[in-house]
């Protein structure tokens, strides 16, 4: 085999050669090619060196596929330094893979952040799912932006309803109004079908949908002629109530339904996108029917909402300029009819808004709180977890990664947990967006909305990834800048850690910063839904039971038919066991309506009668006041004679009222009109002097009351069933409503409701508040203690070696303990000083949702300073304990 | 542990046996194309050599180096025990599983 002579000029072909170094391991390099050149010189010699260079040529080229299919693949280097071809998408694919390795390689950690930045990315998400239909998504309409509201303005400045003989003034005067409409509320009741259906409903003039730009899906419009009295008897039908009650029948158009035993015809279906967002509970649209004529047209009922879309190029500005001065002329025309003269022109959205802002924005205000300690905790986090790797990016900038490299490898694997998290707090948000709308207040605004949109999924992926790569900033900046001064030196790896321990410890003060704002909030709706509940409503409302009744139908025409409908009701629910006594009233105090009218004073001469004073007007039954244990406090109640019509027409008042507008008087005897004066109004006498009663709510000013008996007369075609009950109002309920059918099986028994659970949903927007502020302020309060806990443990762990040094020195647990708690202290102290400042300043927006608490309450700051102080020293007791524990022999052994 | 061979393998292994303390790649390389006829690069001899090192059924050997190999050193492989014993077992399979079939198949 040896012994040939290599020929002369015949050596291996060089390219072949450089090719074969390149593609075989460098181990087995040698001995192969050590093989290919000696066999190539066999065949030069037998064949001549063309033929060998062909040979060693195939054989070059067969190894190719040789070594490539090899079974065990060359190990890559854990990360790869970039090169300068390398694409930005390849560096990312790369980085990625890495991060994933790296998460999957310490589960707990990974679990941890992405469980926490799951709960602020979930709530942060859950909440603006809520409020971005109603504050910054523009209104379901064309051109949202030129809708108004308009309302006339009062001579305190309030805004009102207006009056359809107004509204007729407007729309034959305005020029910078493209359409303007007028709606009342409206409820029926569905007969004729399988059973009597309640229905939110209401009345509208012709032009109303023109005006909000919607058109019905089937059939067609009102038309003007149909806005008249007499002609009004067709409805417009919402998509829902199509499908659920006429099951999509297309052929609906042009029949009649019936309501309250009145026929109408169906003249349209509305599609199932629009969204009723001036009547949210509306199913079903009717013209308003009114002529100038009729007696609640005139000029003082006020008593419609007005919508209007302003032309094309006009602003809101402009348009109220314009009204004004129409209203101006009107007040000249007709000075007795208007208090002052003035129009509100305000846009629908923020109209619509505007009760559930303040809610609103201290909810997203807070929940931007939580996002905020779950971004800090997690970067602290990471910086705890950078210890650990300090060998792992010391080797691998020792093996060429920039330190860009190295920032940009935390930055992506932060930015990965936040994806992470980000996708679990998508599944939190869901449910998040299901349970919301059952907690919100009663008229909460665009409440079908809310849902998760591809906006809001935008928002997540936004805020995912932005608060990802924000928590990998530090650790980032921090690691590589420990790069930039030298690699495996111990004075580095002290200088980094020391660099980590700042950080951490300005992040938990932060986090404490935050929380402590967050619970001073909680705090404070905590006290102030406590005092307004502590609140008397003026009437006893424990083991009350009220629902709402109706005398629908024309058997009901006659007042007689409706009075001797509720006095057998009345007389069917006294019976009852368990029932101690019942009466009907037209509005119930803190129920959301209201019925106001002007009270005119016998012998009080007024030029106006716009300026005499209002009362909220309450129709009742003789045992109302017993039943509600409203006081007398001067006169007498109604008797049964009262309400029977026999006698002459009488009224109470509340106390208010009289010392308002009889101060130092006595009003018993005194006579007052209510509702004008005329032939047609009767003049009343004050019977008796009662106690005072919320009626909007248990925060509203005292307002002034009349009660009227119920018979005097009959304009209400529903009333409230109050029953004073000695068990559970709830467990009499289903047996009340028996009594009323027994009376008349075909009158809806409609809004069952405990008056606990009525005076509840009062104070409905403060609890929304609260119990989101509660809940964020729970997750905070966690949140902090974690980082609490997480930077003292890191710090005993450090520190180790000096306690031990201290403790084999003499120092007693004690001392020990004594110091780490101080460290802990020391950061929950720099964190409430500087949250106390914050919660000083940030309070005052909680300012509308407080009540009987000042934004600045000593007491409630006091407090949650102490309950964080508690739960900081809690936090800090592990790692203290575990400190006393340390052995001075192990430890000193350990460096 | 038992050693399954592929086919190339097994000449390989057979050609290593051959060649007794011979055996490296240029040797096996020959013995192959010689015997069986058989075409094949150096490249695949000499991963197969490696790959059956790996397995444990020859061990390798480093020599000296010659002038004719452009001073680099050859690699020599010997069969080990459980080379052999998976020879074996390969020939064992194929003689019983050809065994009573001369007469519809000719075996020269």
């Amino acid at each position: 085999m040896t012994g040939t002579e290599p020929a002369p000029c015949s050596r291996p072909p060089k390219v072949a050669l450089r090719l074969l170094n390149l593609l075989v391991p460098r181990l087995e390099r040698e001995f192969f090619l050590g093989d290919l050149e000696q066999a190539f010189h066999e065949r030069g010699s037998r064949d001549g060196p063309r033929a060998a260079r062909r040979w060693f040529w195939r054989q070059a080229l067969a190894a190719i596929p040789a070594f490539r299919s090899r079974s065990v693949p060359p190990r890559k280097p854990a990360i790869q330094p970039s090169r300068p071809g390398d694409s930005p998408v390849r560096i990312l694919q790369q980085d990625l893979r890495y991060a994933v390795r790296t998460l999957a390689r310490t589960p707990g950690f990974s679990l941890l952040a992405i469980l926490i930045l799951a709960l602020g990315i979930g709530a942060t998400t859950a909440i603006f799912s809520v409020v971005n239909p109603v504050l910054f998504q523009p209104l379901p309409f064309p051109h949202p932006e030129q809708l108004v509201m308009i309302w006339e303005r009062e001579k305190d400045g309030t805004s009102d309803n207006t009056s359809f003989a107004t509204f007729s003034d407007l729309v034959r005067d305005t020029k910078t109004l493209d359409g303007i409409a007028v709606m009342s509320y409206w409820t029926t009741t569905l007969t004729g079908l399988a059973e009597p259906e309640r229905l939110g409903a209401q009345r509208v003039s012709s032009r109303f949908f023109g005006v909000l730009g919607v058109r019905p899906e089937l059939g067609r419009d009102f038309l003007p002629s149909e806005d008249a009295q007499g002609t009004n008897h067709v409805v417009i039908l919402s998509h829902g109530l199509w499908q659920r009650r006429f099951g999509n029948d297309r052929g609906i158009i042009g029949k009649p339904i019936d309501l309250g035993g009145v026929s109408y015809t169906v003249v349209g279906v509305m599609p199932a996108n629009f969204e009723s967002v001036l009547a949210p509970e509306a199913q079903i649209w009717g013209p308003l029917g009114y002529n100038a004529t009729l007696p609640y047209a005139c000029r003082t009922c006020r008593h419609l909402r007005a919508v209007a879309r302003l032309k094309d190029g006009v602003s809101q500005e402009a348009a109220s300029r314009e009204l004004n001065q129409i209203s101006l002329n009107l007040v000249r025309q007709y000075p007795r009819d208007y208090s002052a003269p003035g129009m509100v022109v305000a846009s629908l959205q923020e109209d619509l808004t505007r009760a559930v802002r303040p809610a609103l924005l201290a909810v997203l205000g807070a929940v931007l709180l939580v996002l905020g300690i779950a971004g800090a905790n997690v970067t602290s986090l990471q910086l705890g977890r950078a210890v650990q790797r300090e060998s792992e990016f010391a080797v691998r900038s020792a093996l060429g990664a920039g330190r860009n490299r190295v920032a940009r490898q935390i930055i992506t694997e932060s930015g990965l947990l936040g994806a992470i998290g980000g996708l679990a707090g998508l599944a939190l948000a869901y449910i998040g967006t299901k349970l919301l709308p059952s907690l919100s207040p009663q008229n909460f605004p665009r409440l079908s909305a809310i849902r998760l949109d591809g906006e809001v999924l935008g928002f997540a992926t936004g805020v995912s990834l932005t608060v990802g790569i924000i928590a990998g900033l530090a650790p980032a900046l921090i690691a590589s800048r420990n790069n930039l001064r030298g690699r495996l030196s111990a004075a580095t790896k002290s200088s980094s850690a020391r660099g980590r321990r700042i950080a951490r410890g300005s992040l938990v003060v932060g986090e404490v910063a935050l929380a402590l704002m967050l619970l001073v909030g909680a705090g404070l709706l905590l006290e102030s839904l406590g005092r307004l509940l502590a609140v008397d409503p003026g009437f006893e409302p424990r083991n009350l039971l009220t629902m709402q009744i109706e005398t629908a139908g024309p058997r009901y025409r006659a007042d007689s038919a409706v009075g001797a409908f509720y006095h057998r009701v009345l007389d069917a629910v006294r019976v009852i066991p368990g029932v101690t006594s019942a009466a009907v009233t037209s509005q119930l105090p803190l129920g959301g309506d209201f019925d106001g009218y002007g009270v005119h004073r016998e012998g009080v001469a007024s030029s106006n009668p716009e300026n005499d004073p209002g009362a909220d007007r309450y129709s009742v039954s003789a045992d109302y006041l017993a039943t509600m244990r409203i006081p007398i406090f001067r006169g007498r109640g109604f008797t049964e004679q009262d309400v029977t019509g026999g006698g002459p027409p009488v009224v109470l008042i509340n106390r208010t009222f009289a010392e308002r507008t009889w101060a130092g008087e006595n009003p018993i005897g005194r006579r007052v009109s209510i509702g004008g004066i005329g032939p047609e109004v009767p003049w009343r006498t004050i019977v008796g002097v009662v106690g005072d009663v919320h009626h909007t709510g248990l925060d509203a000013p005292q307002s002034n009351q009349i009660y009227l008996p119920e018979g005097q007369p009959f304009e209400n075609n529903g009333m409230v069933l109050t029953v004073r009950t000695s068990l559970d109002p709830n467990s009499v309920s289903a047996s009340v409503r028996r009594a009323i059918w027994s009376v008349d099986k075909d009158q809806p028994v409609t809004r069952v409701a405990s008056m606990d659970r009525i005076i509840a949903a009062s104070t409905a927007q403060r609890r929304f508040a609260l119990v989101l502020f509660e809940l964020f302020g729970v997750v905070a309060l966690v949140l902090a203690a974690a980082g609490i806990y997480g930077v003292i443990a890191g710090s005993v762990t450090e520190h180790t070696r000096e306690i031990g040094i201290r403790t084999a020195l003499g120092a007693s647990r004690a001392n020990i303990l004594g110091l780490v708690v101080r460290q802990g202290l020391a950061l929950t102290l720099g964190g409430a000083i500087i949250g106390t400042g914050g919660a000083l300043v940030l309070s005052r927006l909680l300012t509308t949702l407080l009540y009987g608490v000042g934004a600045r309450d000593p007491l409630t700051f006091i407090t949650v300073v102490m309950l964080l102080c508690l739960v900081a020293l809690a936090a800090c007791c592990l790692p203290a304990w575990r400190a006393t524990r340390v052995d001075p022999v192990v430890a000193l052994r350990s460096e | 542990m038992k050693a399954y061979l592929g086919e190339f393998e097994q000449l390989v292994l057979l050609a290593v046996l051959r060649l007794g303390d011979d055996a490296y790649g240029v040797t096996v390389h020959r013995e192959i194309e010689r015997r069986a006829g058989r075409r094949v690069s150096l490249g695949t001899v000499y991963t197969t050599l490696t790959r059956l090192e790996a397995k444990g059924c020859v061990l390798a050997r480093i020599g000296e180096p010659t002038t004719e190999r452009g001073g680099r050193r050859k690699k020599y492989f010997v069969i080990l025990p459980l080379g052999r014993s998976a020879l074996q077992h390969s020939f064992a399979a194929l003689r019983k599983m050809t065994r009573g079939l001369d007469a519809v198949w000719e075996v020269r």
